[in-house]
């Protein structure tokens, strides 16, 4: 946690903050012992002066030195402000963890109070607590205390729940530790973080207010005097004298900034973080290449030497190196894999999708005889836009939630292919029906939450089937589904591919599904295709030993169950990682010394591809479950 | 013969910097303008004058308003100090009779008559205990009563005693019309009188439109409504910030409005055209009362000789001030003078440490406090919140300076309300800055002698066997003859501290777009509306 | 894999989820109020010791503590100086001012029109600068692109919505007020007269909203759902403003909500920059002079304001994202 909060300072925006701050809190400390005794100076002969040599910012009713006195002031007000915050976050905290220890009914109570409170404006809070308290110091540090408690509370009410509701405080709950217990060793470590953060930003505003405060007259009196009380004096001067408001604004300005920017420099750290990331390449267009070899007219995706390049932690990495392929018509092609093995990429580069997260080349790249590398135009969105389906991987989050669904599927329609609303709204309550879903006309009405998963995703293939496209690009359609609704997305693909002779690639991690859907298969590895070949091959004829393995790895109705199921030993290399020898060197049972300097190629061989040394030859037997133990 | 509610009332009239007469020429920047007639004219108001019933209430912006919708039986020369005609034309006094002849064809706004039987009604409103009128006892004498000849349209007031300034006082009686003497409740909100102006439209707490009666002829010396360059319409805004009262005065925004502050030299750096009159601001009182630690005379002089008065002066006006002449220097000024610079204790502190531990206050606590019997010598030190910056740096100054000699006092800055109910309530304090303007001496003696809060004005209970003989002495001469006992009659309550005037400021109404007069107020017939 | 069920197609009156919406909503509010209602009104008793001394002072005698105690109606017992409150709430009888004597329910009538249209203004400048501004700015900094824009925009408005409102306030008073003479400086009736205010309350609130928006906006282009968009080969106009727009002002609108609250607390400050005639200046003098009802009352009204904006920014919000309308709260 400390490298994340040092590496705040490493930003121009961090730093100044930081040094301001540290500035602020220096004068809090010093102010007084430096400069109290020349604040303290009255000259009545030299009262309501202007700037001068002696007094840099002129003097005030008394005669003293405006700018001593604000440097002076530092300490109280800053004092008050975190004296403020404090009142804040123990209040916020004292409230917002009430309803994880107090029981629901209470806790309800609890939570609704600060609901109610916390759409309050603090200001207002503050005038309130200001009637209760009295005008005065004391006064206003109750006041804009618990003014800004409601929202810690809100905001410690969020993150606890949030972490309550994680499997280890279930656990813990479950094994008998009281909730108090729970609170102080799991909850309240996890959620301190963004408590401070925001403590800080608050400590910033709680300036301001108190700034505010004093500037009514409601704030710190006289003979006291801080920020606030010396902008109320300097006020009613700006005019004669505009320093005797502008110090102290200043002074306001520059600390409440700087608190502010600060906790903002950790949130964003510590929150969003950018991180590094790699300026948007330039797309130069390369150089259309001359095809070598005609295309076979029925050739619907041609792809040729395909590379993705998307920005890692130490530089650029390349989880896509060189997939080259051709979709026919109505032929439905399979990609597998390990997660990481740059199959999902390769879906998105193919269809133009890699966008702003990384960099695609190709030799070749063909969608119906369309270059897909050339600039974006309207007419390509709409070739793309109604020869080519997508469908991905996750329903929930595929379609807008703000917008009913058949609007959203009538835009492809309306944008694409010239029809008016109430055509294009026909067709999408037709397509639904076409995807099977009941009640189409009504589903079209309702909003994405309103559908399940599987619906969901028939409605994205619906989506895809508003035009006529040559191929569906279907990128995990059913990980995220039941087994049951698995068969029935699976079924429907099978249909339309039948009905109308749609193209398919289907990319999945689940080597029975494409089995059974599809006529080839690919299989990738590190960004690589290792193997393609029929599917119908897949169980007897595959070659590449990772192939097999994943064969094997499949249990079906005739596995022996006496045996441990078979897994494949290590893990999936990174695209960062990637050794200059065969990636699957070190998983392999064939792997020689060749096989770890030399990168096999892809053989010719149109109806069955391998990148192997050892191609073909027969593996060694099982290996027992001890020595499946993973190696480092 | 004071009344407790008299008091309580607030009688603001003593507090603080309001345009509470002070003649002078008006120094005039915009020289040759020419005269317009008609037009609006814009005066700022610092606080909302709240109820509008004229003899009611004695807030400082009340008594501003309340000049251009009713008139008083008689006014003051500011320059010479001469009565003049107001309602009346005539008038005579003597002894404990005093007689006013009304004039002829006195309209009210509605139309209807002003009778000598109304005027009489008015005086005798006031003069009745039941109806707590603040100007009971200041501006007529309690025990008064008034009777009236309507056929020779003559009002007969028989004193109690002989009241030397009785003319100077009935000068600021506002006298209200009969129906508005029969609907008092009507008054809050609306006017009922005989002025040059009457209310049209009120937007309690923003602004207040009033629009010229033509007709009128009876104003303060014979001034009448049909004189060129009178606005034809007028509006009081409530403006609570002098810096934005200044503003709008630079871009046009209002017309006129009084500024104390540091933005006045502001308005003087742009020429603006500046009607001055002079103003106690700075007045310190004790409490007399017994039991509290001023109650000894010993303990007052110390405290009044270990202040540097002129340096709170300096403060307290800003550098803009200067020190009192008299208690009594607003204008029309009865009895103009000087008692004040003669008989001012002189600031040494030597002499005030010798003071204290005479009255036996000579243990000293941890942080330098002086101790009698184991009590500090600790003050609650009043002052009123509207003076500002300035107010606050003097009495930040004054704290110190007791202080210094092993005094502990807490300051604390009340509002107008807060402040009179507490003196004027008898309740917990020992030293107050309260600004008691009046015009003349005679109205300013029941603050100075009599029976003490609750039941009188006297609100520092001050009890001074010299003053009162003084003043007996002073009483029996009538009017101005008797200025000089007056004024040597406050010359020995200043010199023995039992009331410490020191500072007077010139309180300045600037305007744009019009010039006019205010001796102690704004007088409505003098306004001249110029071209722009 | 969770399994999800598909929203069954009700019938009915009740089918309607904005029925159901809407008669949550609408007792929330009442609740709301009413919790409203008795904190103003245990304002007074909530001060510590006797808060009619407090006002007057220490040093103000028994005698004038005791008669405005009943003056007040302190007297009585709690429950019935209760009822007797809610009873002149709904009758309009909000009380007496102590200081000027008028009937509070004259003074807040008076003085409203002014802060609600400042705030109103305020609120609708904020709107229409910020959201384009930040939809603009989210296209401009999407992912990978424009770094250094995005930490000047950044920075800047973080800046200004630092800098307190009334400070800007004053500084432009003087600027444009004196100096340059271009605008009114104080309380007026022209149009002129509401560009200095209105300005002074609406650019923090503009800073910070077009920051949300902005990166909300950032967030949504990364959503799945644009990546759709995206595959469906919409324009990009398509894309930002009719699908990453919508779901990008949710977030905008609840925090518009928020800062309507804050605008309506600001006008407080403003006001008394530029002597502006509403609720603001009033409450303050109130404070200071401790005239309760006038206190009471505008807390009251300020509060009324703020449950009405977050009412309606709820209602909106459901139109937008209809998920809202049946989740739970």
């Amino acid at each position: 946690m400390r490298r994340r909060w040092s590496g705040v300072i490493r930003t121009p925006l961090g730093l100044t903050a930081a040094v301001l701050t540290v500035a602020v809190l220096a004068l809090a400390v010093l102010g007084p012992v430096l400069w109290g005794t020349g604040a303290d100076v009255i000259d009545t002969d030299d009262i309501l002066a202007q700037p001068s040599a002696g007094h840099w910012a002129g003097t005030d009713n008394l005669g003293r030195d405006i700018l001593f006195r604000v440097l002076v002031a530092a300490r109280l007000s800053v004092v008050l402000a975190l004296l403020a915050v404090a009142i804040a976050v123990v209040a916020g905290l004292l409230l917002g963890c009430a309803p994880f220890l107090a029981g629901r009914r209470l806790g309800r109570l609890v939570s609704a109070a600060v609901n109610i409170a916390v759409a309050f404006p603090g200001l207002l809070l503050a005038l309130f607590f200001a009637v209760v308290f009295g005008v005065g110091a004391t006064g206003a540090v109750l006041a804009i205390g618990l003014a800004g408690a409601p929202a810690f509370a809100r905001l410690t009410q969020t993150l606890v729940a949030g972490v309550a509701a994680r499997d280890f405080v279930a656990a813990a709950r479950v094994a008998g530790v009281g909730r108090l217990r729970i609170l102080f060793r799991h909850v309240l470590p996890n959620i301190a973080e963004p408590l401070v953060v925001n403590a800080t930003i608050s400590a910033g505003n709680a300036l301001l207010s108190f700034a505010g405060l004093s500037f009514l007259g409601l704030g710190v009196q006289s003979p006291s005097y801080d920020w606030g009380r010396l902008l109320y004096d300097g006020i009613g001067a700006i005019y004669v004298n505009p320093a005797a408001a502008l110090a102290p604004g200043a002074a306001v300005l520059l600390a409440g900034l700087g608190f502010n920017l600060f906790g903002e420099s950790v949130a964003k750290r510590l929150g969003i973080g950018t991180g590094p990331s790699v300026a948007p390449m330039a797309r130069t267009a390369p150089a259309p290449e001359a095809h070598t070899e005609a295309t076979p007219t029925d050739v619907v995706l041609d792809v040729r030497d395909l590379e993705v390049t998307v920005p890692g932690e130490a530089g650029p990495v390349r989880p896509v190196r060189g997939v080259t392929f051709q979709v026919r018509r109505g032929e439905a092609v399979g990609i597998v894999g390990e997660s990481g093995c740059g199959k999902s990429l390769t879906a998105l580069a193919v269809t133009c999708l890699v966008g702003d997260h990384g960099r695609v080349d190709a030799t070749r790249l063909e969608l119906l005889g369309h270059d897909l590398r050339a600039p974006d135009t309207a007419v390509r969105r709409g070739i793309l836009g109604t020869s080519l389906a997508m469908v991905f991987q996750d329903p929930m989050t595929s379609f807008n939630p703000a917008r009913r669904v058949g609007g959203q599927l009538a835009e492809v329609a309306t944008h694409h292919q010239g029809m008016t609303r109430r055509a294009a709204a026909d067709r999408a309550v037709d397509r639904l029906a076409a995807v099977r879903i009941p009640d189409a006309d009504t589903r079209a009405r309702q909003y994405p939450h309103e559908f399940s998963g599987g619906m969901r995703q028939r409605a994205m293939i619906g989506m895809g089937l508003m035009g006529t496209p040559a191929l569906i690009v279907a990128d995990e359609p059913t990980t995220a589904l039941d087994v049951t609704v698995q068969q029935q997305v699976l079924d429907l693909l099978a249909a339309i591919r039948a009905a109308d002779d749609v193209a398919l690639v289907l990319i999945s991690h689940d080597v029975a599904v494409v089995r059974d859907v599809c006529d080839r298969v690919m299989v990738m590895y590190a960004g690589r295709i290792v193997e393609d070949l029929p599917a119908a091959d897949l169980a007897d004829s595959a070659r590449h030993p990772y192939t097999r393995a994943l064969v094997d790895a499949v249990p079906d109705m005739t596995t022996d169950l006496s045996q441990p199921l078979a897994t494949i030993p290590g893990r999936p290399v990174a695209p960062a990682d990637v050794p200059p020898g065969c990636a699957y060197a070190a998983r392999c049972p064939l792997a020689d010394a060749r096989c770890r300097a030399e990168d096999p190629p892809l053989t010719a061989d149109p109806d069955h591809r391998v990148a192997c040394w050892h191609a073909g030859e027969p593996l060694p037997d099982r290996q027992s479950a001890d020595q499946l133990v993973e190696s480092p | 013969m004071k009344l407790s509610t008299a008091g309580t009332s607030g009688l603001c009239l003593l507090l603080a910097a309001t345009l509470t007469g002070c003649g002078g020429a008006a120094t005039s920047n915009s020289g040759t303008a020419e005269v317009v007639d008609g037009g609006t004219f814009t005066l700022g108001l610092s606080s909302d004058p709240g109820s509008l019933d004229p003899q009611m209430g004695a807030g400082t912006s009340l008594f501003t308003v309340t000049q251009f919708a009713y008139d008083p039986l008689v006014s003051v020369d500011r320059n010479t100090g001469e009565i003049q005609s107001g309602l009346a034309t005539k008038w005579e006094v003597e002894n404990t009779t005093v007689t006013l002849t009304l004039a002829d064809g006195i309209t009210c706004a509605d139309g209807a008559k002003l009778t000598a039987t109304d005027v009489a009604d008015n005086l005798n409103f006031v003069v009745d205990p039941n109806n707590k009128s603040p100007f009971l006892g200041t501006f007529i004498p309690a025990g008064a009563t008034a009777a009236a000849d309507d056929a020779a349209g003559t009002v007969t007031i028989t004193l109690a005693q002989p009241a030397p300034f009785v003319l100077n006082g009935l000068a600021s009686v506002p006298i209200v019309c009969p129906s508005g003497m029969t609907d008092r409740a009507k008054l809050a909100t609306a006017t009922a009188g005989t002025g040059p102006y009457e209310l049209t439209e009120a937007a309690p707490g923003d602004h207040y439109t009033y629009k010229i009666r033509d007709g009128y002829t009876w104003g303060p010396g014979g001034a009448t409504s049909a004189t060129k360059g009178l606005p034809d319409t007028v509006v009081f805004k409530v403006v609570a910030n002098e810096t934005t009262a200044a503003n709008l005065l630079l871009s046009g925004g209002l017309t006129a409005a009084q500024v104390t502050g540091p933005d006045a030299t502001r308005l003087e750096k742009a020429g603006l055209f500046t009607a001055k009159t002079p103003v106690i601001v700075g007045e310190q009182w004790y409490n007399h009362a017994a039991g509290r630690v001023t109650s000894d005379p010993k303990v007052r002089m110390a405290l009044t000789q270990a202040l540097d008065l002129d340096q709170l002066q300096k403060v307290l006006t800003s550098g803009h001030g200067a020190a009192a002449t008299t208690l009594t220097e607003i204008e029309p000024t009865a009895c103009p003078g000087d008692s004040v610079s003669q008989a001012l204790p002189a600031h040494d502190v030597k002499k005030a440490n010798a003071l204290l531990d005479e009255a036996g206050w000579t243990a000293r606590g941890s942080d330098g406090t002086r101790t009698k019997d184991g009590t500090p010598l600790a003050l609650t030190f009043l002052y009123q919140n509207n003076n500002g910056s300035g107010g606050d740096a003097a009495a930040e100054l004054a704290v110190r300076q007791w202080q210094a000699v092993g005094v502990h006092a807490t300051a604390r800055s009340q509002n107008e309300t807060t402040l009179t109910g507490t003196i004027f309530g008898a309740g917990d304090w020992d030293a107050a800055w309260v600004s008691v303007n009046l015009n003349s001496p005679d109205q300013i003696a029941p603050f100075l002698s009599g029976p003490a809060a609750p039941q009188g004005t006297n609100f520092a209970a001050i009890s001074d066997p010299a003053y009162d003989s003084a003043v007996q002495a002073a009483m029996a001469t009538s009017g101005k003859d008797g200025c000089d006992k007056w004024l040597a009659a406050e010359s020995g309550l200043i010199a023995t501290a039992s009331v410490v005037p020191f500072a007077s400021t010139i309180a300045r109404t600037f305007g744009n777009g019009a010039k006019f007069e205010t001796p102690g107020q704004l007088i409505p017939t003098s306004i001249r509306m110029l071209a722009r | 894999m969770t399994p999800t069920v598909a929203t069954p197609i009700r019938t009915g009156p009740l089918a309607r989820p904005w029925v159901r919406f809407g008669a949550r909503r609408l007792g929330r509010l009442l609740v709301s109020l009413w919790v409203l209602v008795t904190a103003s009104f245990a304002m007074i008793h909530l001060i510590p010791g006797d808060p009619v001394r407090g006002a007057l002072g220490p040093t103000a005698p028994a005698e004038l503590v005791a008669a405005r105690r009943q003056a007040l109606g302190l007297d009585d017992p709690i429950l019935t100086q209760y009822l007797h409150y809610l009873k002149g709430l709904v009758t309009g009888d909000l009380g007496t001012s102590l200081s000027s004597r008028l009937p509070v329910s004259d003074v807040v009538a008076q003085r409203l029109p002014a802060t609600l249209a400042l705030a109103v203004l305020a609120f609708l400048a904020a709107v229409v600068v910020a959201i384009p501004l930040g939809v603009a700015m989210g296209v401009l900094t999407r992912r990978g692109h424009g770094r250094r824009t995005e930490l000047a925009f950044t920075t800047t408005s973080i800046i200004v919505a630092t800098i307190p409102d009334f400070l800007i306030g004053v500084a432009l008073v003087y600027v444009f007020g004196v100096r340059l003479g271009w605008l009114p400086v104080a309380g007026d009736d022209t149009a002129a007269a509401y560009v200095l205010p209105v300005f002074s309350l609406a650019i923090g609130p503009a800073a910070i909203l077009a920051r949300i928006v902005r990166v909300e906006m950032v967030g949504v282009l990364d959503a799945d759902f644009v990546r759709t968009a995206r595959a469906k080969r919409l324009p990009a106009r398509t894309v930002y403003l009719g699908h990453a727009l919508p779901n990008a002002v949710t977030a905008a609108l609840t925090l518009s909500g928020l800062l309507l609250g804050a605008m309506v607390a600001g006008t407080v400050l403003v006001e008394n920059v530029f002597a502006w005639p509403g609720l603001g200046s009033t409450i303050v003098q109130s404070i200071l002079t401790k005239d309760y009802p006038v206190v009471q009352a505008i807390v009251l009204v300020y509060g009324v304001g703020v449950l009405v904006v977050n009412t309606v920014v709820d209602v909106a919000l459901a139109r937008l994202d209809p998920r809202s309308l049946i989740r739970e709260d």
